[in-house]
């Protein structure tokens, strides 16, 4: 048993020598951030847009963004998973991205398999309906799917995307039942809902709010606590009476067991790039929703929407 | 608008402006030549690069490399019968049986010229009637887009080739791998066995190259001990394209480009199915179907016209609504946002410059293309031909497989890449023709998604899919389409019994 013990904490300070080692000259060689999605995406835009703010603040580190499209993301996150915990491989995880694959789907890896660094943008999904239907506010597109459940047609991309959860939230939130209509991505739901195919749809309030301001569609309400501050004239749901949070939270992850103090140095870099009035006109310019949320929070949030999602699935799973 | 279009048009005359749109199409062009990298990598590859330049420089290498891209696809298939893009499928019909009888030049150049023509014609419709026709994309909703497809697919039939009944198995398997992936429609996993890099459905560009170029490489390493085509063989400057053959193309160049607008207005159609549908009506409405496949000049500017005019009228949609259409659509939107031009009618109020600026740009390096494309490519590029295969054999797979790695960063695709160029391969020796397969997995997904989607938003009444005058014009047509030949051939047996 001591030379159990003792085996164990040599090799405990010998990790401890090599992470400190790791640590006091981070980062001595090139650091890869890899994006779940393909180039010119939302995603992949705000990684390269962000990536020489991080490198300045990273003492002139070479950081490269690196696409591994596939799965809505998952297909990077279970590299990340998998990688080397050693702070030269990154990710830009997407939430509820991160977590909604983990149902029903063939992603191997939990939520425990990362390390959360700072976020960049929260961008609550909202609920936009084409501007010849009736609905002129959140409630009463609610009391249509109350009084007639399954007929008011609201699309967003396929089963089990962040959209699909959104919505779903929404109905147990509000008692009510839509007919969601699954499309290949948001844009295509768009087209359908100007286009007066369906009655609405669900999606980031970026993506929507430019068709609000045009009136060739309304946004009736975004699902958070308060107003966005971009958005300050489209009302939350919760004022409707149906408390609803879910947006995209998107931030630096990297694999479980990279050193506290590495993380500690990259979430530094966010906050620091995050203060940038250079970064702030830039995010201004794309109509990013900037959020600083530091590691602890940003687990928290991933830690909350997998209970939430975990419970939502015991009692009704999306995908059979 | 027409004083913020003189303003666009002074403010592109500047140095920086020029070289930029030459050089998009010069990249374009290479681009599109290279299987491997098509326009949505290409596209996906400038973007970063170009943020720190003005909105117009970084507009003009867009407009460039998608406009030269469409041609330079054209390239590789006439003269190795290798689609550079999966817009240049239809190209290689009849482009590379012109090349094997020496008239490669020929080929080229009228891949050239109707390659710029539809995106003169496509640019000047963005110009001119993007307004208008924003109203027609919304017009098509999920039944609309059902019948479409279904449109697309009945088109196979013109692809079947020498024996209907293998072309229908290859168009079935084509079918069946558009089947695979994440369905998001109940969010199952269908043929992915486990694997995640399965979940997106098999890439097309994988498809593409895996069947196309791969067994045609084998097929060079078969061959590897003979040389290339000879300086004699190859006729360059001999095949003199004079005025009489280009204006018999005109009614070819009409049509297609009228197609290819159309399709490109339509969100989720891209240029392939614009280049098949316009060889097809090309073949249709010829005097001489059966010389179509076996080099007509006609087949080869159907095709790129085809594609071409698919260009500037899919940037409709995005422009006019913010809604892009296709995956370049999306990009170039992308490529709008960084400079934060955010697409839709506040585009053309606040950003009147950029947007006509764009617009011009498109229709300008159509130009560019001809001399570009037209003057110095054409000689350049024939010289392929010239190249021993047992160099150009190597040189096509190294492409091949960095194009593809550079865009997935996945060596799976690279494996999968392989296993469809094994298909590819022993589908070729069986004689089974291989575009009806391409043409199934393009159109399969959008057939079964759209008709699947039209039937929840009607909950399950079938008679939804043809509530729209929309739709019931374009199923109309599919009767057509399937039965004229067959009165033609009643006809004909009718005639031939009243003869003997």
């Amino acid at each position: 048993m001591t030379r159990m013990t003792g085996l164990l904490a040599s090799a405990s300070v010998l990790l401890a020598g090599t992470a400190a080692f790791a640590q006091s000259d981070y980062p001595s060689r090139q650091i890869e951030l890899m994006v779940g999605f393909s180039a010119g995406g939302a995603l992949d835009l705000l990684a390269r847009q962000a990536q020489p703010f991080l490198q300045k603040y990273l003492d002139g580190a070479d950081i490269v963004v690196v696409n591994v499209p596939g799965a809505g993301g998952a297909v990077m996150n279970q590299r990340l998973a998998n990688a080397t915990p050693d702070g030269y491989t990154l990710g830009l995880l997407s939430m509820p991205g991160v977590v909604t694959v983990l149902f029903g789907t063939d992603a191997e890896y939990t939520i425990d398999d990362f390390e959360y660094s700072g976020t960049f943008t929260f961008e609550p999904h909202s609920i936009m309906v084409g501007a010849n239907t009736p609905y002129q506010t959140g409630a009463e597109l609610l009391d249509a799917a109350r009084a007639a459940p399954g007929t008011v047609t609201i699309g967003g991309a396929g089963i089990g995307s962040a959209a699909h959860l959104a919505l779903k939230s929404l109905e147990l939130a509000a008692g009510v039942e839509f007919n969601f209509i699954p499309s290949q991505g948001a844009a295509e739901m768009v087209n359908q809902v100007l286009g007066g195919h369906i009655d609405g749809g669900v999606t980031t309030i970026s993506a929507s709010y430019t068709h609000h301001q045009e009136g060739q569609a309304r946004v009736l309400g975004v699902l958070a606590s308060q107003r966005v501050g971009l958005t300050p004239d489209i009302p939350t749901f919760a004022e409707y009476g149906a408390a609803v949070e879910w947006g995209a939270l998107r931030g630096i992850a990297a694999p479980a067991g990279t050193p506290q103090e590495i993380m500690d140095r990259i979430t530094e870099a966010v906050r620091l790039t995050m203060d940038d009035p250079e970064f702030q006109e830039i995010a201004a310019r794309n109509q990013m929703v900037l959020d600083f949320r530091d590691g602890a929070a940003f687990r928290a949030s991933v830690e909350e929407v997998y209970l939430t999602l975990e419970t939502m699935w015991a009692d009704d799973p999306w995908i059979d | 608008m027409f004083d913020q279009l003189l303003m666009a048009f002074v403010a592109l005359a500047t140095i920086e402006n020029v070289v930029a749109m030459f050089l998009g199409t010069l990249i374009g062009i290479l681009i599109g030549a290279l299987p491997g990298l098509t326009t949505t990598i290409g596209l996906a590859l400038l973007i970063p690069l170009s943020f720190g330049l003005s909105p117009l420089v970084a507009l003009g290498l867009m407009a460039g490399l998608y406009n030269g891209s469409m041609y330079g696809g054209a390239i590789p298939a006439i003269l190795l019968n290798i689609p550079g893009t999966p817009s240049a499928i239809a190209t290689t019909f009849d482009g590379y049986p012109m090349a094997r009888k020496g008239r490669a030049a020929e080929a080229l150049r009228i891949a050239c010229y109707s390659s710029a023509i539809g995106a003169l014609v496509s640019a000047l419709a963005l110009l001119l009637l993007a307004p208008p026709l924003s109203l027609v994309t919304l017009a098509f909703g999920p039944a609309e887009y059902f019948w479409v497809a279904a449109f697309g697919l009945v088109s196979i039939s013109v692809l079947l080739g020498s024996d209907p009944i293998k072309g229908l198995i290859s168009a079935t398997l084509g079918l069946l791998i558009a089947s695979v992936g994440m369905d998001t429609l109940t969010g199952r996993m269908r043929f992915t066995f486990g694997n995640l890099e399965l979940a997106d459905g098999v890439n097309i560009v994988v498809v593409l190259i895996g069947l196309f170029a791969l067994p045609r490489v084998l097929r060079m390493a078969e061959e590897a001990i003979k040389t290339g085509v000879s300086r004699d063989e190859l006729r360059l400057s001999g095949s003199r394209l004079n005025g009489r053959a280009l204006v018999s193309l005109v009614p070819t160049w009409l049509r297609s480009s009228a197609i290819g607008i159309a399709v490109g207005i339509l969100p989720g159609a891209g240029g392939n199915i614009a280049a098949f549908l316009s060889y097809n009506e090309a073949k249709r409405a010829a005097r001489d179907p059966e010389s179509f496949g076996t080099g007509n000049p006609r087949g080869v500017a159907a095709a790129e016209t085809g594609n071409s005019s698919d260009n500037a009228a899919s940037l409709i949609p995005t422009l006019t609504l913010g809604v892009p259409g296709n995956a370049i659509a999306a990009l170039i939107m992308g490529g709008l946002l960084v400079h934060g031009l955010q697409p839709g009618p506040a585009l053309f109020r606040d950003n009147g410059v950029i947007v006509y600026g764009f617009m011009l740009q498109m229709l300008i390096t159509s130009v560019i293309l001809v001399g570009l494309g037209g003057l110095i490519a054409t000689r350049l590029f024939a010289q392929v031909l010239r190249t021993p295969q047992v160099l150009l054999a190597p040189m096509i797979v190294a492409l091949m497989f960095l194009g593809l790695f550079t865009v997935s960063n996945s060596s799976f695709q690279l494996y999968l890449m392989i296993g469809f160029g094994l298909l590819g391969y022993t589908m070729e020796r069986l004689s089974f023709p291989l575009p009806p397969m391409i043409l199934g997995v393009i159109l399969g997904s959008m057939a079964e998604q759209n008709l699947r989607m039209s039937l929840m938003i009607s909950r399950g009444d079938w008679s939804y899919l043809l509530a729209s005058p929309i739709s019931k014009l374009i199923a109309i047509l599919i009767l057509v389409v399937l039965f004229v030949p067959v009165r033609r051939a009643f006809r004909k047996k009718m005639a031939m019994e009243k003869g003997s």
